[in-house]
C-alpha cells in the first residue's frame, strides 16, 4: 500500500520525476483525453512491468534494451489495433502520442528499474503506484487547462460511441475570459511551469516552517 | 519553392520542440550544459534524418506492400535503437573525446521523442522522399536550434535570484511558453 | 542586492532615470494630443475619451507598482522597509509606462491593467528582478496582449483613435501595406495618411508613443549624449531597414520615399531607441550591439513582408532577446574587431540576399499568378466546373469550393480554414461571400472588412484567383 502512495506522491513521474512529458502536455486539451491517455499509460506500465518481470529469467544482459523495446512495442501496437478498431475518434484525437508510449521514458525507466530486478508482485505493485500517479497528475493538469482554455469539462466526447452521447460540461463562456492560449502549445508551456512552480513553493513553505 | 517552405515550416512554424512537445526530456535535464547541447543536437539531427530515411524505404517497400502497415511502431523503433547503436559504436572508435563526454547520453537518444515522432509524422504527412528529407532535416534542425538557444538562456537563468519554488524546471517551462507563443507570430 | 553590470551607485541609477523621463515626457504629451485631444477638439470624443491616453498610462503605472509591491512584499516575504527599499532600485515604473505608449489605443482599462501585471510579474519580477529578465518586460505584456485580445481590440478600432478611424478603411498605415497591389505607390501608401513629413511628426494612426519618429529622433540624440542609452543598436537597427527597404524599393521601381515611409512607420523608432536598447536584454559588447541591430533590422523586414501579421519590430526585438547571451559570446571571443565580425556578418548577408530575393521575387510575381494561392482540384461536369483551391489567409490556409458556369461563380463554399474566430465571424456576419457572389463582375472593387482585413481579402482573393484560373479575368 505505501508503495502505491509513494508512486504517486514522492515519485510521481510527471511531477517528481520528470518523465513522458511529451504525450503529456500535447494530449492534455481537454479533460477526457487527459484521463484516457492517464488510463492508457497506466494500462501499458502495469502489464509491461508484468511481462518483464515474468520474463526476466530469459532477457541476457546484453539484449536488454531491445527485448524491452519488442515487449513495450508489441503492448503499444496490440492497443493501437484495438483503439483504432472500437474506438477510431479516440485513436485520431491521440495520433502520434498513441505510437509514442513505447519511448515513453516511465515505462521504459520502470522496466529497467524495477521489473527486471523485482518479482511480479512488486513490479505488479510498482507500476500500478507510478501509473496511477501519471493519471492523477495529467487529469489534473488536463482539468486546468480545459477550465481555464475552453471553459468547459469534457467527459465523454471522442468515446461517443462506446457510451453513446457526449457529456460537455460548459463552464463559462465570457468575453474575456476562457483565453484560449491555455489549450495551444504554448499554454501547455505556462500551465506547466505555474503548476510546477506553485507546488514547488507551497513545498519551500512547508520546508521552512519545519 | 516549396520545399523552401516546407523547410522553415518544420523549423520554425510547426518547431517539433515547441507545437509539438517532442524532444522535451533532454531539453529539460541536458541543456544545463552548454557544450553537451549542441552536440546532442547534431547527434539527433543525424539519427532523425537517417532514421526518416530507412523507416521510409521500410515502410512502402516492404510494410505496405505486405499488409502490416499496423507494425510500424516496431519497425521504426528498432531502425532508430539500431542506428544508435552503430553511432555509438563509430563514436566510441573514431571520437574517442566525444564519447567520453557525451558516452551515457546517446542510448537516450533512442527514447527521445523527437526521433520517433519526426519518422511517424512524415508518414502520416504522406510526403514524398524528398519531402521526408527536407522535412525531418528541418525538423531536426529546430530542435537543434532550441536546445542550443535554450542552453545559453539556462545558463542566465541559473545565475538569477528566481524564487525558490520556481527556479529550474518552472521557470524553463514558463520561458519555452513565452517562446513558443512568440513563434506563432512567424507564419512564414 | 546584486545589480547585474548595468549601473555602477545609486546616483547613476537616478540620474538615468531622469534623463530617460526627460526623453519621454515629449512623446507622452504628443501622444496624449494626438490620441487624446485632437478627436476631442474635432467633435470625434467626449472628456472621457480625451482624457482616455492619461487613464491608459496611469492605470498601467499603477499596476505596475503593485505587482511589484505584491511580489516582493508577499511572494518574497519582505518587511515594509525592506519592500520600499527594494522598490527604489527596481525601476519598477518602466515596463508599464513603456507598455502603455505601445498598446493599441481602444484597449480597455481592464486588459491593459493584466498586460501590466504580466509584464511586470512574468516578464520582469519572476525571473529574479530587475537586472535578470531576459526579455523586454513591457513587450512580453504586449505579447500577451496582443495575442490573447487582439482580435477582440481589433474590433474595437485597434489602434486608431475616434478621429483616425474615419481617415482611411480603418488601416494602419503598415496594415495598408497588405492591402494595395503589388509594392504600392506614394499615392497608395502615403497620401492617405497625409504626406512624409506627417509621418515623420507622426500625426499618423498609431498607438501613443509609435508614431512621431520626430521626437524619437530626438530623445535619441539626447539619450545617447547622456549615456543613457546604447547608441550603436538604433543606428544599426534603423540604418539596415533603411537600407534593405531601398534595395526592395529601387528593384521595384519605386522612389526614395519608398524606403523612408518604411522606415517611419511601425513605431519602429520607438521600438529602437526605446525597446531595443533595454540595458538588461540587449548586449554588453560593442560587436554584440552591432550584430544584434543588424539582425534586428533584417528581422524586421522579413516579418513585415513575409509574416501575415503587419508588425515586425515586437516580434524581432523579442527573437533577439533569445540570442543576447550567444552574441555576447560571438562579442567577447578573443581576436580583433574584423575577425570577429567576419563569419556572423557574412551570414547576415547572406540572409539578407535570401529575404531580399524571396520579397522581391513575391512583388514581381502577382502580374502572373498570386503565389499564396494553389490550386487542389479541378472538376468540370457538364457545364460547370468546380475548383477546390488554397488561399493563404491569417492563420493558414483557407480551402474553398467554387462552382463556375459559363464563366459564372455559382457558389462559394468554405471547406476548411484555420482564421482567428473573432475576426472570421465578422466577415460571415457580413455575408461577405453573397457580396463577393452579388458583384463578381466588379470584383476589385469590392471593399474588405475592416478590423477583419485580410481574412476577407484572402476570401477575396480566393474568388479572384479562381476567376483567373478558368480564364475570366486576364
Amino acid at each position: 500500500m505505501r508503495k502505491i502512495k509513494d508512486g504517486v506522491i514522492k515519485e510521481n513521474p510527471l511531477v517528481v520525476l520528470m518523465l513522458g512529458l511529451c504525450s503529456t502536455m500535447a494530449i492534455s486539451t481537454t479533460f477526457e483525453k487527459s484521463l484516457l491517455l492517464g488510463f492508457a499509460v497506466f494500462l501499458v506500465l502495469t502489464l509491461s512491468n508484468v511481462v518483464v518481470s515474468l520474463l526476466k529469467k530469459w532477457i541476457g544482459k546484453s539484449v536488454v534494451t531491445p527485448s524491452l523495446i519488442l515487449i513495450i512495442g508489441t503492448l503499444v501496437t496490440i492497443l493501437e489495433l484495438l483503439l483504432s478498431t472500437f474506438v477510431k475518434p479516440l485513436y485520431d484525437a491521440f495520433g502520434i502520442y498513441l505510437s509514442l508510449i513505447v519511448v515513453n521514458c516511465i515505462i521504459l525507466g520502470r522496466a529497467l528499474l524495477v521489473a527486471m530486478k523485482e518479482g511480479v508482485k512488486e513490479s505488479f505493485i510498482d507500476g500500478v503506484g507510478i501509473g496511477l500517479g501519471y493519471l492523477l497528475s495529467i487529469s489534473v493538469f488536463g482539468l486546468v487547462r480545459e477550465i481555464l482554455g475552453s471553459g468547459t469539462i469534457t467527459i465523454v466526447d471522442a468515446t461517443k460511441n462506446i457510451v453513446g452521447q457526449e457529456i460537455i460540461l460548459t463552464l463559462f463562456d465570457g468575453k474575456y475570459f476562457p483565453i484560449s492560449i491555455f489549450v495551444s502549445p504554448a499554454g501547455a508551456f505556462l500551465v506547466a511551469g505555474f503548476l510546477l512552480g506553485i507546488i514547488g513553493t507551497w513545498k519551500e513553505r512547508k520546508h521552512e516552517t519545519r | 519553392m516549396k520545399l523552401v517552405s516546407l523547410f522553415l515550416t518544420a523549423f520554425l512554424t510547426e518547431n517539433i520542440v515547441l507545437t509539438k512537445f517532442l524532444g522535451l526530456c533532454p531539453l529539460m535535464g541536458n541543456s544545463k550544459r552548454e557544450e553537451n547541447a549542441y552536440k546532442m543536437g547534431i547527434l539527433v539531427v543525424l539519427t532523425t534524418v537517417l532514421s526518416s530515411i530507412i523507416s521510409y524505404l521500410f515502410y512502402y517497400q516492404i510494410l505496405v506492400p505486405s499488409n502490416t502497415a499496423h507494425l510500424r511502431t516496431l519497425v521504426f523503433i528498432f531502425t532508430i535503437a539500431s542506428i544508435v547503436g552503430i553511432l555509438e559504436i563509430l563514436i566510441k572508435k573514431y571520437f574517442p573525446s566525444l564519447y567520453k563526454s557525451m558516452g551515457l547520453y546517446i542510448p537516450l537518444i533512442t527514447t527521445n521523442c523527437a526521433v520517433l515522432g519526426i519518422s511517424i509524422l512524415t508518414i502520416d504527412n504522406a510526403f514524398s522522399f524528398l519531402e521526408t528529407v527536407i522535412y525531418s532535416l528541418g525538423s531536426s534542425l529546430g530542435f537543434l536550434l532550441v536546445i542550443y538557444v535554450f542552453s545559453t538562456l539556462r545558463i542566465k537563468m541559473d545565475r538569477a535570484p528566481i524564487l525558490k519554488g520556481f527556479q529550474g524546471i518552472p521557470i524553463a517551462f514558463i520561458t519555452l511558453g513565452i517562446i513558443a507563443l512568440l513563434f506563432t507570430r512567424y507564419g512564414l | 542586492m546584486k545589480m547585474g553590470p548595468f549601473l555602477r551607485h545609486e546616483n547613476a541609477t537616478d540620474k538615468m532615470m531622469r534623463n530617460l523621463f526627460i526623453a519621454l515626457m515629449p512623446i507622452l504629451i504628443f501622444g496624449f494630443y494626438k490620441n487624446g485631444i485632437l478627436p476631442f477638439l474635432h467633435g470625434y470624443a467626449t472628456i472621457y475619451g480625451m482624457l482616455y491616453p492619461l487613464l491608459l498610462v496611469f492605470v498601467s503605472v499603477m499596476t505596475s507598482y503593485v505587482s511589484e509591491y505584491f511580489f516582493i512584499r508577499i511572494l518574497k516575504g519582505r518587511s515594509k522597509e525592506e519592500t520600499k527599499k527594494e522598490l527604489k532600485q527596481s525601476f519598477w515604473i518602466f515596463p508599464g509606462l513603456f507598455l502603455s505608449l505601445i498598446v493599441p489605443y481602444n484597449t480597455p482599462l481592464v486588459l491593459m491593467a493584466i498586460a501590466s501585471f504580466i509584464a511586470s510579474i512574468l516578464g520582469k519580477m519572476l525571473y529574479g528582478g530587475f537586472g535578470y529578465n531576459l526579455f523586454n518586460p513591457a513587450l512580453i505584456g504586449c505579447l500577451f496582449l496582443l495575442t490573447i485580445y487582439g482580435a477582440q481590440i481589433a474590433t474595437m478600432g485597434g489602434y486608431l483613435n475616434t478621429e483616425e478611424i474615419r481617415v482611411v478603411s480603418g488601416a494602419t498605415p503598415l496594415a495598408n501595406v497588405s492591402l494595395v497591389d503589388g509594392i504600392g505607390t506614394y499615392e497608395t501608401l502615403v497620401e492617405p495618411y497625409g504626406t512624409l513629413a506627417s509621418f515623420f511628426l507622426g500625426t499618423i494612426p498609431g498607438a501613443m508613443g509609435e508614431t512621431s519618429a520626430c521626437l524619437c529622433l530626438l530623445a535619441f540624440f539626447f539619450l545617447s549624449y547622456k549615456r543613457v542609452i546604447k547608441w550603436k543598436i538604433p543606428t544599426f537597427y534603423i540604418g539596415t531597414v533603411f537600407l534593405l527597404t531601398c534595395i526592395i524599393g529601387s528593384m521595384n521601381g519605386v522612389g526614395l520615399w519608398y524606403p523612408i515611409f518604411q522606415v517611419l512607420s511601425g513605431g519602429l523608432f520607438f521600438g529602437a531607441v526605446f525597446m531595443a536598447t533595454d540595458p538588461v536584454t540587449s548586449p554588453i559588447t560593442s560587436i554584440g550591439q552591432v550584430l544584434y541591430a543588424i539582425l534586428l533590422g533584417i528581422l524586421t523586414v522579413a516579418f513585415r513582408y513575409l509574416s501575415p501579421l503587419p508588425e515586425g519590430v515586437l516580434t524581432s526585438i523579442l527573437t533577439m532577446n533569445l540570442f543576447v547571451p550567444i552574441l555576447d559570446k560571438i562579442g567577447s571571443s578573443r581576436g580583433n574587431a574584423s575577425k570577429k565580425m567576419a563569419l556572423p556578418l557574412f551570414i547576415c548577408c547572406f540572409f539578407s540576399f535570401l529575404l531580399i530575393r524571396q520579397v522581391v521575387g513575391k512583388y514581381t510575381k502577382t502580374e502572373e499568378r498570386d503565389s499564396n494561392f494553389s490550386v487542389v482540384s479541378e472538376e468540370k461536369n457538364g457545364n460547370q466546373t468546380t475548383y477546390i483551391v488554397m488561399q493563404k489567409g491569417n492563420g493558414g490556409l483557407i480551402q474553398s469550393k467554387l462552382t463556375l458556369e459559363d464563366g459564372k461563380v455559382l457558389s462559394f463554399q468554405v471547406l476548411e480554414e484555420h482564421e482567428t474566430d473573432a475576426y472570421y465571424q465578422m466577415v460571415m456576419d457580413a455575408n461577405y461571400i453573397d457580396t463577393l457572389l452579388k458583384k463578381q463582375n466588379q470584383i476589385e472593387e469590392v471593399d474588405t472588412i475592416s478590423g477583419a482585413t485580410i481574412s476577407s481579402k484572402a476570401l477575396k482573393k480566393t474568388m479572384i484567383n479562381v476567376l483567373k484560373e478558368a480564364g475570366v479575368l486576364k
